[in-house]
């Protein structure tokens, strides 16, 4: 067990090195100087003299392996710089002050998303062809062609403006998380649907699943063996949208006003506020890895045929 | 193969749907009634008319032409996206896979670590720093999906080169170009064929989700997602004129997909891909 | 004597986009208490749908008409439940696949043991004796170690060993084997073999035994049935069915299997003959 988590560690590795490293060559690629940038952000009219000290401040006149091993440090420590926009605040700071609506928002998303789509498409699985099924299989369709920032104008329309039951936007309570946790949660639910209805349609088709029933067990023992093998199976994608739900917040975090990460960094392209850019595709880059790395050591924990590799 | 496609009727009318729209959207200054620009604030929110077909919009702007020439910005760019994400992902694939070796090993590395990174977070990045616009809205969806068409191709080379046809093949003489060409090229489309089309209608919600932030398209220019973008501001007054940009993003990227599935099912390709 | 199995007319089909496909038609046959049958056919011939259908195993895309007495019940219509009760208690089966046929996430022991609780209505600490004594009697070694071991763990003859074992505790009247030694080794064969030979030695109960295998077959069974693209073309006492085979597809079947066997024989004779001059004895296998 030990050797493999360790291995799997050890494989990560390169794979933040490269992370990180894309994250800051992205800075390269900005087609301006950003030291002009960032004068100009903040109304300065750049002369040569001002976007000279500029560049020392920001560290720009030093080769770019140093910057990238300095910069590389200071994430470490979590010093990700100052915002452009506001010389008052670190880019750790908005961040922090940021990240807890985004967790928040996704962390309910998420329960959304296994709440949802396990019933139903264990459901839609046991009576394959029927009424029911047909229905959920249309919903997902849709649910998976529809824009989802639409959705959540005919949300806002229907359940804020219609009937007035809920706040279209900002965090004032559980109320204000319905309409963007079920914004959120849609296109993953009609994914996640979709992937565990046909994995159980798959696992029924195992010889295990016939034997079982040859040995006469009643059909809810026959459906705990196919449940327990097609969640196996479909737990790895159901991990895997854990980030994706915190990195695909930004559309719904803009259309609700919410204050996450999200919207933060959506504003930041908008001022050109590039450290604050950088820092939170690092973030969201390091996330992906630990995740992944992360479902990839549970499966194989609870998975007996993988357990000799432990 | 080809004929189970055509006796689908679903097939053919996702087709069909894709077709008359791309075609509109090429001739759209024939098509259109109006002109998608021009507004006359004395017809603001006017309802259906001989006139206006689809009404008109807060600025008296008429909203079926500005879905006709928002057609262009939407679905002719997700196709060239796709055909130069193909093209890339193609070449590297065939690249590393033929090459081999410690090559093959770096290039493979390097795909691993654009997958890793989120598509989402992809886009924020790319547009983040080459500024909002279209054009890097493009070089951001290339971005994203490149490596996966790389890492697809690069494996079905590697499984082909040792296929009894491809190995006498070689051992006749032909040249690698011919090899593949003529075996390995043939031998992958159906599944890349299946895969671009789904990934067609994920580029269009990609495009006007962007657009409708305001990183895309910008706001006067017609294009699906800026008009929702502009009818989000009058939603109270008004929740209508969200109705036919979001109907027409819906029913491409449903015909896309549906174009995808079936085309799954005609050429039985096995796995559920994305 | 009554008879144990009657099955009269018996059509499989499978409903599709175009219409029904019939995969089995007109099939028919007698099986006495302690009785033994083979059904032999090549691959997809219908074999192994014509019991799934006797047991009320097929999907709902399957349609099944005709008749199946056993034991004074028509099969065919009893309720599904009045059915999955008999399965296994009863009629029980012996898969093909021995390696795939129980849930890889389970031990063995718990997959014996929901058995013999659902059929035998005890407790689950009683249940895991019953099966500690299953694998006792089919002179496993440790069976309190195997019972808790996962299926990829062991190999796939213990593991068809495991499903006999499983089978025989519940003393079920009728036994079929679908292929049971297909994916087995030749030498786990021959256990196996052995162990249907004491199945059917025993008297108690009978057997369905379905292969492709002649050799096998004429080891086993009393009476035989040859099938054929799901149509049943030859049925009788096994001695008349093996050796004056009346169908053109019987006799192709069986004289196909004697050429190889003499063939066979013939090569490992002069093999032999040829060894024996060299003055070296192999042993033959």
């Amino acid at each position: 067990m030990r050797r493999y988590v360790l291995s799997r560690l050890l494989a990560a590795v390169p794979l933040l090195l490269g992370v990180s490293f894309l994250a800051f060559v992205l800075v390269t690629l900005i087609p301006a100087d950003p030291a002009e940038v960032a004068l100009r952000v903040n109304e300065i009219i750049p002369s040569p003299e001002l976007i000279e000290l500029q560049r020392k401040e920001l560290g720009l006149d030093q080769p770019f392996w140093e910057r990238y091993v300095r910069w590389l440090g200071n994430s470490l420590r979590l010093d990700f710089g100052h915002s452009y926009t506001n010389h008052h605040r670190t880019v750790a700071g908005e961040l922090g002050r940021c990240l807890p609506a985004t967790l928040s928002l996704a962390g309910v998303s998420l329960l959304f998303v296994v709440g949802a789509s396990i019933p139903l498409a264990v459901a839609s699985a046991m009576t394959r062809d029927s009424l029911f099924d047909r229905l959920v299989r249309t919903l997902v369709f849709f649910g998976t062609a529809m824009p989802n920032y639409w959705v959540a104008f005919l949300a806002i329309w229907l359940f804020a403006v219609h009937f007035d039951l809920l706040p279209t936007g900002g965090d004032e309570g559980w109320r204000s998380y319905l309409l963007p946790a079920f914004t959120l949660s849609m296109t993953y639910i009609s994914t996640y649907v979709r992937l565990i209805r046909n994995t159980m349609l798959a696992v029924m088709q195992e010889p295990f699943v016939l034997y079982a029933r040859a040995r006469g067990l009643p059909e809810a023992a026959v459906v705990r063996h196919v449940l327990k093998n097609s969640l196996q199976s479909s737990l790895t994608a159901l991990g895997m949208s854990v980030p994706q739900l915190i990195a695909g917040s930004f559309v719904v975090e803009n259309i609700f006003a919410w204050p996450g990460v999200g919207r933060l960094c959506v504003s930041a392209i908008f001022n050109r506020d590039y450290p604050v850019i950088q820092a939170y595709v690092l973030m969201m880059g390091v996330l992906f890895i630990v995740c992944n790395l992360l479902v990839d050591i549970i499966s194989a924990m609870i998975d007996p045929r993988r357990q000799a590799e432990l | 193969m080809l004929r189970n496609l055509l006796e689908d009727r679903v097939a053919l009318l996702c087709l069909a749907v894709i077709g008359v729209t791309v075609l509109a959207g090429l001739f759209a200054p024939y098509v259109a009634p109006h002109d998608p620009l021009a507004g006359n604030i004395l017809y603001k929110f006017k309802t259906m008319s001989w006139n206006y077909p689809l009404g008109t919009d807060q600025q008296g702007r008429c909203v079926l032409s500005r879905l006709i020439y928002g057609i262009q910005p939407t679905i002719l760019l997700s196709l060239v996206t796709m055909a130069a994400t193909i093209t890339l992902g193609a070449a590297y694939g065939l690249v590393s896979g033929s090459a081999g070796g410690l090559v093959d090993e770096g290039l493979m590395r390097f795909c691993d670590v654009m997958l890793s990174f989120p598509s989402q977070v992809m886009i924020l990045a790319v547009v983040g720093m080459l500024g909002v616009g279209m054009e890097n809205v493009i070089i951001a969806n290339i971005l994203i999906k490149w490596a996966f068409y790389a890492r697809m191709i690069r494996g079905s080379v590697l499984g082909y080169r040792n296929r009894n046809y491809v190995v006498f093949s070689r051992t006749t003489g032909s040249g690698s170009w011919f090899i593949l060409s003529r075996h390995m090229l043939p031998a992958v489309l159906p599944e890349i064929v299946v895969l671009a089309s789904l990934d067609t209608g994920w580029v269009i919600l990609n495009i006007s989700t962007l657009s409708f932030l305001g990183l895309g398209v910008q706001a006067p220019a017609p294009e699906w997602g800026a008009m929702l973008n502009e009818a989000r501001q009058v939603i109270v007054a008004h929740p209508g004129q969200m109705l036919a940009p979001g109907l027409a993003v819906l029913t491409l990227v449903a015909a896309f997909n549906m174009l995808g599935d079936s085309l799954r099912d005609a050429l039985e390709i096995k796995g559920s891909g994305r | 004597m009554s008879a144990l199995l009657t099955v009269r007319g018996l059509d499989v089909a499978l409903k599709t986009k175009k219409g029904a496909r019939t995969l089995v038609s007109g099939v028919d046959f007698t099986l006495e208490p302690g009785g033994a049958m083979g059904i032999l056919g090549e691959s997809g011939s219908g074999k192994s749908l014509t019991c799934r259908a006797v047991m009320g195993l097929l999907g709902e895309g399957f349609t099944v008409s005709g008749r199946a007495e056993f034991q004074d019940r028509e099969l065919l219509s009893l309720p599904p439940k009045a059915m999955r009760a008999l399965c296994g208690r009863e009629i029980a089966m012996i898969m093909q696949h021995p390696l795939t046929s129980f849930d890889p996430l389970c031990v063995i022991g718990d997959q014996m043991a929901e058995t013999f609780r659902f059929h035998l209505e005890t407790s689950r600490e009683a249940a895991w004796e019953i099966a500690r004594d299953a694998l006792a009697a089919m002179r496993i070694a440790d069976p309190g170690h195997i019972l808790t071991l996962y299926p990829h763990q062991l190999s796939g003859g213990m593991l068809q060993r495991v499903m006999i074992g499983l089978t025989l505790t519940l003393r079920p009247a009728l036994v079929i084997a679908d292929e049971p030694t297909t994916a087995l080794d030749s030498v786990t064969q021959f256990e196996i073999m052995k162990e249907l030979v004491r199945i059917r030695e025993s008297g108690r109960t009978s057997l369905i035994f379905i292969s492709h295998d002649l050799g096998a077959m004429r080891m086993l069974v009393d009476t035989a049935l040859v099938m054929h693209q799901g149509r049943q073309v030859e049925y009788g006492p096994a001695q008349a069915v093996f050796n004056r085979p009346q169908s053109d597809h019987a006799r192709y079947l069986i004289e196909t299997r004697n050429a190889l066997t003499s063939r066979f024989l013939a090569y490992a004779g002069r093999r032999a003959g040829l060894d024996r001059e060299r003055g070296c004895c192999r042993a033959a296998g």
